[in-house]
């Protein structure tokens, strides 16, 4: 096979040629490496780029496979690491000066998992800095861009992740998704995002944001890679006491090109009047295709606080943000003031220095939430808000087994064009945010064009059914063409 | 400030409220409560930072105050999704990090400890 496309291979495809010797990890890691060096000026996706790591370990792995006979999915397959996760080694920037020098002495436990089954890791994936944004515009260090228009954002926060697997920089990625940062770029690049179900993934050596919103997640070419990915990296592990002892499924086992007798439900109220007439046409063919496939649907679903969710989100999240960020205090790790003449003015000026506007924002708003005569009229308001979003989720999957909308209201935006106003920013996030509130799993999918820009279709699931979301993803994609499209770099 | 641009997606953040007005921003975060905030937080801000998050702070807060219009009598707070109550574990001695391990990013040390600023005088 030409070098050239071995970049742009799903990760069952790789896994098949590795399988039979077709091709080699080394090989397989130089066109990853060679892409990206192509390319990578143009999109910049990545902080950090592993090349010389990577080879050796390719080279490893094909001993490995050699001597051992030994091959899982993932063995040998270059992988793309959202910059959030810790690799043991590797820095990890969190997209961020406060981290810009930060070596984890630990592998996150997802990391240990790939590594098990011996994945070859090429880079650290561009971000929003601490995971807050929807662009990568507020990334530490440079915007990403989108490579089906460079003019355009990738979304965020995983946007470094969803452009490295668009445009070959990786066969898959890992982000993570605290209110839409996998899907969202996953739909903006045209790219497979899933964000599992809260306690699903462990989120050990995930550099914490939101501590109940926060999941990781697999970024793919496709829905099987995507099964292939969450077979690896779900579980229970001790080190993260909120992942459950739920067995883990064969996740490709329920990939069939099927969806009869399932009863899919279309929520209106994330169909609102400011949705792009695109994102609706797309949509509304999504379900049509799915009604061909045997979907009973109702296009009259309701749920009618999802209004209340993003008001609720961004009480909740800052306000965690808030207590988990207080650990940068420039002492055990991470950026400092060298200069200060005393401890108050040290952790000011670090803080000052090492966090971006919207990481101080999100400080701020969430500090003022917690703080004595405001706890109980915001922060407290909104979790009992949460519990009611719960329970409207819980109704609606007693009728229905899945839920299907879009994935973000607008196609790829400018760069800027949102970088000033912040509420506008966080609208990007509006479908995608109460899927993290009510910690239920969902994917986005491509699900058509405008012109050349892509469109995401995100599909919804009870708690611990990433089965049926899968299922109907794949049915789904196996029904259309929009996942075979690759960008043209210009 | 720019105003924002989209009043249908406006709806949703503002239910039962629709008002094309909305870009007049009540200051119900003065520059003093920005700066009491920032003193909570640790944050040094510049004077044009504070004068910019009083005004995206209020704009924020106008956008909070519209869970006031739901009835949450009776409804308990939800801090997560999960039913997990007191996650246990056995306080097992296990080899972890080596001293040099976790001190290798920080940014000043003495004798294999964190240095840190005088805490008393």
């Amino acid at each position: 096979m030409h070098e050239q496309e071995l970049n742009q291979l799903t990760i069952h495809e790789a896994h098949e040629l590795l399988k039979s010797r077709q091709v080699s990890a080394v090989e397989l890691t130089q066109s990853v490496l060679k892409r990206t060096s192509e390319g990578e000026d143009r999109v910049r996706a990545c902080i950090t780029v592993t090349d010389d790591i990577a080879l050796a370990e390719a080279a490893r792995v094909d001993n490995h496979i050699r001597t051992s006979g030994e091959i899982t999915p993932l063995t040998g397959i270059p992988v793309m690491i959202k910059d959030v996760i810790c690799t043991r080694g590797i820095r990890t920037t969190c997209g961020s000066k406060m981290l810009e020098h930060f070596v984890p002495p630990y592998d996150a436990t997802v990391i240990e998992k790939i590594r098990a089954e011996n994945a070859i890791i090429v880079g650290k994936a561009n971000m929003d800095e601490f995971a807050m944004g929807s662009s990568n515009e507020h990334s530490a260090f440079f915007p990403t861009r989108n490579p089906w228009d460079l003019s355009r954002v990738p979304g965020g926060s995983s946007g470094g992740s969803a452009v490295a697997v668009a445009a070959g920089e990786a066969i898959y990625a890992l982000g993570s998704d605290t209110g839409g940062s996998n899907r969202q770029p996953a739909g903006f690049c045209n790219v497979v995002g899933l964000k599992p179900t809260y306690g699903r993934v462990s989120r050990f050596g995930l550099i914490a944001f939101a501590s109940s919103l926060d999941q990781i997640g697999p970024m793919t070419r496709d829905v099987t890679d995507c099964a292939l990915v969450m077979n690896a990296i779900a579980g229970h592990d001790p080190q993260d006491s909120t992942s459950v002892p739920h067995p883990v499924p064969d996740y490709t086992r329920k990939l069939i090109p099927d969806v009869k007798g399932l009863r899919l439900g279309v929520p209106r109220e994330y169909l609102v009047e400011g949705t792009e007439s695109e994102v609706r046409l797309a949509l509304e063919a999504s379900v049509k295709k799915l009604s061909e496939l045997g979907a009973e649907i109702d296009w009259e679903a309701s749920l009618p606080y999802t209004r209340y969710a993003l008001t609720a989100f961004y009480i909740l999240a800052p306000s965690e943000a808030s207590a988990n960020l207080a650990r940068y205090d420039g002492v055990k790790y991470g950026f400092s003031v060298p200069d200060a003449r005393n401890v108050i003015e040290a952790t000011e000026r670090t803080r000052e220095e090492g966090f971006g506007p919207e990481v101080k924002r999100r400080i701020m708003l969430g500090t003022y939430a917690l703080s004595s005569g405001y706890h109980d009229a915001h922060y407290l308001r909104a979790q009992k808000v949460r519990t009611l979003i719960i329970r409207e989720f819980d109704r609606a999957f007693e009728r229905y087994d899945a839920l299907i909308t879009p994935t973000s209201p607008t196609v790829p935006f400018k760069l800027g064009d949102k970088l000033e106003d912040p509420v506008q920013m966080y609208l990007s996030d509006v479908c995608t945010l109460p899927i993290n509130i009510a910690g239920v799993p969902a994917i986005s999918v491509p699900g058509g064009f405008a012109g050349s820009l892509p469109i995401g279709v995100q599909i919804v699931g009870r708690p611990f059914d990433e089965e049926t979301v899968l299922r109907v993803a794949y049915a789904y994609e196996q029904a259309t063409d929009w996942h075979t499209r690759r960008p043209e770099i210009r | 400030m720019k105003t924002t641009g989209d009043p249908a997606l406006l709806v949703m953040l503002r239910p039962g409220c629709y008002n094309h007005q909305a870009n007049r921003i009540e200051m119900k975060i003065s520059h003093d409560l920005v700066r009491s905030i920032a003193g909570l937080a640790r944050i040094g801000l510049e004077e044009d930072e504070v004068e910019r998050l009083g005004v995206q702070m209020s704009r924020m807060l106008e956008y909070f105050e519209t869970l006031k219009q739901l009835d949450t009598t009776g409804v308990p707070p939800a801090a997560h999704i999960n039913p997990l109550q007191n996650v246990l574990r056995k306080d097992d001695v296990v080899e972890e990090y080596s001293q040099d391990d976790v001190l290798s990013n920080a940014p000043r040390q003495a004798e294999k400890c964190f240095q840190v600023q005088a805490i008393l005088e």
